[in-house]
């Protein structure tokens, strides 16, 4: 099966109090976005992706467009409502992957992973999800929780929607992939994310 | 490369491989795998602040000693060789800021671990386990076992060549190992995989020869089997060589060689 993809760019990276927009923060002297780009290039089963920015990432929107990517622009008004209006811009009524910015340790064989366990689930929608105890015993932050199946977990950003069904989302009937991989587990949202996330990929990377 | 540029990179490859505050470039650690093939250099310049202390603390313990002796009986030639063994391995362990080491204790926490996936996972925890600590103790040990028994004049060379071979060790496992991600890892591997690593075992060669005439030869055939060694090792741990298992490799190799050189200089 193979898929189109969208990196979600264009946050406001608020909790991160930055002088540069979060895609563009080095990582290991790397920006975000390139790690999470390269990793989605390297997918055998994403078919072509998108970054999809806004008003609050203008240098992100310039770099990419530099760099020949192909961009879609939204209101930046959320990471859900970014997701859907990115979907319908892009006419992608079909199973897309959504992957955010900040995920510098993942790869292009774990999204491949992640696309097999959607064609597998039969669902309209999948999420990965990381539990809260292994971010906290790292003294990663825990931001955005959801529940699956009664329990709470830390979202990781990484899902496949339904593009055809992205409106009724909430409704859907969602697969999940729970998962202590550092691919996802190394989410950045504080500047300790950060210096915690380097150190941890510089020892099992 | 202009010596602006020479002195920037060996400065970026000195923050990563110890504590010294030096200051350094944004994206140090991808300068750090571009030029693997200068890990030697690194060591070189690491061991002889290793061996600056051991005599430094050598001469001020004799000093020391010399006085406590004159009120207390005191084993002062046990002593003598014993202190700054373990005192030269803690100064190197601290100095590399305990990457390594960790590493080491890592590798150790993951072995006999069901699959593949827990193995991973013990890696990023915080956690010690007594297999992790065993590991370690049983390898710094031997280390520091080598340099207790080499005697006052060849512990300089030793300790230097000990750490290029550790150096080069890493080299070589970058060299015929796969990476287990295909992010910061395989950065190091592909860059290793280059032609131009060969400049790490010619400089790593020289430097053993100079030191120690032919028992650096060995010094470097016991740095190359081990770095082959360690990469079967770290496959079948991790599925692959990961920064732990490079810095694993560092440990393993100095304490190897130190009792390597000792063992052939009593023999």
């Amino acid at each position: 099966m193979k898929v189109p993809a969208l990196i979600m760019a264009g946050g406001k990276g608020k909790r991160m109090e930055l002088a540069v927009e979060k895609p563009l923060l080095p990582f290991l002297g790397k920006p975000l976005i390139d790690w999470v780009v390269d990793a989605v290039k390297s997918a055998r089963q994403v078919s072509g992706f998108y970054v999809v920015t806004s008003g609050n990432a203008p240098e992100t929107e310039a770099k990419c467009l530099r760099e020949g990517l192909r961009v879609i622009r939204t209101d930046g008004v959320g990471y859900h409502d970014d997701l859907v209006q990115a979907v319908l811009k892009a006419e992608l009524l079909r199973p897309v992957l959504i992957v955010p910015c900040d995920l510098p340790a993942l790869t292009g064989k774990f999204l491949d992973k992640v696309i097999d366990a959607f064609a597998e689930s039969g669902k309209d929608a999948l999420a990965v999800f990381v539990p809260i105890e292994t971010r906290e015993k790292l003294e990663l932050s825990v931001s955005s929780t959801d529940e699956h199946k009664g329990v709470w977990y830390a979202v990781s950003g990484v899902n496949i929607i339904n593009g055809a069904r992205v409106r009724d989302e909430g409704k859907i009937d969602t697969a999940a992939i729970i998962t202590e991989d550092v691919e996802v587990l190394l989410n950045i949202n504080t500047q300790k994310d950060l210096a915690i996330a380097e150190k941890i990929m510089r020892k099992t990377c | 490369m202009s010596p602006v540029k020479a002195i920037k990179t060996f400065r970026d490859l000195l923050s990563f491989f110890t504590i010294i505050p030096l200051g350094k470039t944004e994206d140090f650690v991808l300068t750090t795998a571009e030029y693997i093939y200068l890990f030697p250099v690194v060591g070189a310049f690491i061991g002889l602040l290793g061996a600056a202390y051991y005599y430094a603390s050598r001469f001020l313990l004799s000093y020391l000693l010399g006085f406590v002796s004159l009120f207390v009986w005191t084993p002062s030639g046990f002593l003598l060789m014993l202190l700054p063994a373990v005192m030269t391995l803690a100064f190197l362990l601290v100095l590399s800021g305990l990457q390594h080491f960790d590493g080491l204790v890592d590798l150790g926490n993951a072995v006999g671990l069901g699959n593949l996936e827990e193995r991973r996972a013990a890696a990023h925890k915080w956690t010690v386990s007594y297999k992790g600590a065993v590991l370690a103790i049983i390898v710094e040990f031997v280390g520091i076992v080598g340099l207790f028994f080499l005697d006052v004049g060849s512990a300089f060379g030793a300790i230097i060549v000990a750490e290029v071979a550790a150096k080069l060790a890493m080299v070589t496992i970058a060299v015929v190992g796969k990476p287990t991600h295909k992010g910061l890892g395989s950065i190091f591997l592909e860059n290793a995989k280059r032609t131009r690593s060969l400049v790490a075992y010619v400089l790593a060669g020289l430097v053993a020869v100079l030191l120690l005439g032919l028992t650096g030869i060995g010094v470097i055939l016991v740095s190359v089997t081990l770095g082959v060694l360690m990469g079967q090792v770290g496959k079948s741990v991790f599925g692959g060589v990961s920064g732990d298992v490079m810095g694993a490799t560092n440990e393993v190799v100095r304490s190897a060689v130190l009792i390597f050189v000792a063992g052939v200089l009593l023999l």
